[in-house]
């Protein structure tokens, strides 16, 4: 039945079905394969989405970053960025990268993320005498950034499908996050150098303490909640809801940004996310039982004991099906397609399930923006109105960078069990 | 005589004729209604067991139905408004016409993938009518509503798509991230 199942879903997505109905399609072929009943379609997707209170937190995070974005969160993240990475040489690529960091840890998303801060950050980089290009090099870079630094609504997933607890992955998911953020801003210093980009303007120390101080309520937020989650004062899912309560008293009563008039759009940015996300979940149950019930985890488990890679040679291969995988699909998508497959192999292996997840959330967030046909790639020719061609050449080098951090990042497992381990998690 | 003539009359409006009005989006306020309990009851349940001591039992129940509801509900909203992603570089490729037909085949398996669901959803409805959650008491089948339900607003959304690209209403455009998201009216 595998490969009823791969052929139809991959034929289907290319000629343009939607990815979660082509997932759909593939399962339902499977279904008609086996000769099952259609109820199992009910019988699959009903409870996975009932029964996964860990799940609830996906539109929670969604909403919560919805609404501190709304709420003015992505001007005032900039601002801070600007004043501690600022003053080197092209100051506002790092600062664009240190926003990115900031707001991948109240939002969820890399999209909310990168629309919040590069609709603000392309036309002030320009402006200061920036080459379009680099700046939107830059902003669609630093996108996975988002999705890595926890909360994380991939990892959540993560967590959904293998069972790993989501305290022990967000606390994994920063160190590599850190890491790849300094890479990026690294490499962006030395482009500055060699094209003599300006420096952020200075601010006095009276500035500083006001843009300091009009953060902090915003900053506040991503303590609450891995602070929240990792000292079991609350689940997951209640801190997401924390988080949005949170936000929304911020958002209208402190910064006073966030309107009446910005609700329908609020709503409905999370609703549609939420539909495509959990949506996606509940048709992904289907197919990940009909895999289990062609017993192809354990084929494929069964055959790499045979084979008997070391770890990092099978990490290799896993990484390069995962870029690929995440050049045409959402990190999500390609998790929900990949993992149940791998990870009973990985963990005969003897990788550990933290370091995998990590490895797994970097990579397919760096196949978004791997050229040339990343989605992430797209959206920032959109935004920027630039020619895809030239984006690439400017991304090129940040790209090789992102890779080095990803290729320390899978040879290091220390980067993203440490901190959890040192938590005693 | 439509909305569109009222708000032109600037007559002040009645709330009758405000919610008259929300008929449009009937279905995006339900959502809504479901997220809002999301975050209301998860934050009460907080509350309660800190300033109360008392661990609540059936608000994740509530959670569940709720975020049952508004992932099948919630599809159907994100078809509304083309959210699903779609890998579209070989359809851009192809002439205007070939993009038509592709749209309308490729809407034809998400249509009939939706009806599917609704009768599978139906069934299980039927199978689980007497069983009840622990807690509330709650019938499983007003759980398993939600599919059949959000199956056929899917089955519906998508079919009005077609049917406007086809007449030319709408350009053929497939889902995707990237593009402004215009919903069908």
């Amino acid at each position: 039945m595998t490969p009823i199942l791969f052929t139809v879903f991959l034929v289907a997505m290319l000629v343009g079905v939607p990815v979660t109905f082509a997932l759909a399609l593939a399962a339902m072929a499977g279904i008609l394969y086996v000769d099952l009943p259609m109820v199992v379609i009910a019988q699959r997707m009903v409870p996975a989405i009932f029964d996964a209170s860990a799940l609830v937190a996906i539109p929670l995070f969604i909403f919560a970053g919805n609404i501190l974005s709304y709420g003015g969160m992505g001007d005032r993240m900039i601002n801070l960025a600007n004043i501690l990475v600022g003053r080197t040489r092209g100051g506002l690529s790092s600062a664009n990268i240190a926003a990115s960091m900031f707001f991948g840890g109240i939002s969820g998303s890399a999209t909310a993320d990168t629309s919040a801060i590069g609709s603000v950050m392309i036309p002030a980089m320009e402006k200061q005498g920036y080459d379009r290009a680099f700046a939107t090099a830059v902003t669609v870079i630093s996108s996975p950034l988002g999705t890595i630094i926890p909360p994380s609504i991939v990892m959540i997933v993560y967590c959904w499908v293998t069972e790993t607890s989501i305290a022990k992955i967000f606390a994994a998911g920063y160190a590599p996050g850190l890491l790849l953020g300094m890479t990026l801003m690294l490499m962006g210093w030395i482009i500055s150098v060699r094209n003599n980009y300006p420096t952020a303007p200075r601010y006095s120390w009276r500035e500083q303490c006001a843009i300091f101080v009009d953060t902090l309520p915003g900053l506040l937020m991503p303590v609450l909640i891995i602070g929240g989650i990792l000292t079991g004062a609350f689940t997951a899912t209640e801190a997401a809801a924390v988080a949005v309560v949170y936000g929304l008293l911020v958002s209208v009563f402190y910064y006073k940004e966030l309107k009446w008039s910005h609700m329908p759009d609020l709503f409905m940015e999370t609703i549609k996310l939420t539909g495509i996300v959990a949506f996606l979940i509940a048709v992904a149950a289907v197919f990940a039982w009909l895999m289990a019930y062609d017993r192809l985890p354990y084929r494929v488990a069964e055959a790499l004991v045979q084979i008997d890679p070391s770890a990092n040679v099978f990490l290799m291969f896993y990484m390069a099906i995962l870029l690929f995988l995440g050049v045409f699909l959402a990190p999500t998508e390609g998790l929900i397609i990949a993992v149940p497959i791998l990870y009973p192999a990985a963990m005969t292996i003897g990788i550990d399930p933290l370091h995998f997840g990590i490895i797994t959330v970097v990579t397919l967030a760096m196949g978004h923006v791997t050229p040339p046909v990343g989605l992430c790639l797209f959206v920032g020719a959109a935004v920027s109105k630039l020619p895809i061609g030239q984006i690439i050449k400017a991304l090129l080098p940040f790209y090789l960078a992102a890779l080095f951090a990803l290729l320390m990042i899978a040879a290091f497992p220390i980067i993203s069990t440490g901190i959890p381990k040192l938590l005693d998690l | 005589m439509n909305s569109e003539n009222i708000r032109k009359d600037r007559r002040p409006q009645s709330l009758a004729v405000k919610v008259w009005q929300l008929r449009t989006v009937i279905v995006e306020c339900l959502c809504a209604l479901f997220l809002s309990t999301l975050v209301v009851t998860l934050f009460v349940q907080v509350i309660v067991r800190y300033v109360f001591a008392y661990p609540l039992t059936w608000s994740q129940e509530i959670v569940a139905l709720s975020f049952t509801w508004l992932c099948f509900l919630g599809a159907a909203v994100a078809v509304k408004y083309r959210g699903h992603i779609v890998v579209d570089f070989l359809i851009n490729l192809s002439p205007i016409p070939v993009q038509k037909a592709v749209i309308a085949m490729t809407g034809l398996v998400v249509v009939g993938f939706a009806v599917l669901l609704s009768f599978s959803g139906y069934k299980m409805m039927l199978i689980s009518h007497g069983q009840a959650t622990p807690a509330l008491g709650l019938p499983l089948s007003y759980v398993y509503a939600s599919l059949p339900v959000g199956g056929a607003l899917i089955a519906y959304y998508e079919f009005r798509h077609i049917w406007a690209v086809w007449k030319g209403q709408k350009p053929p455009v497939a889902f995707s991230l990237v593009r402004e998201e215009v919903p069908d009216k």
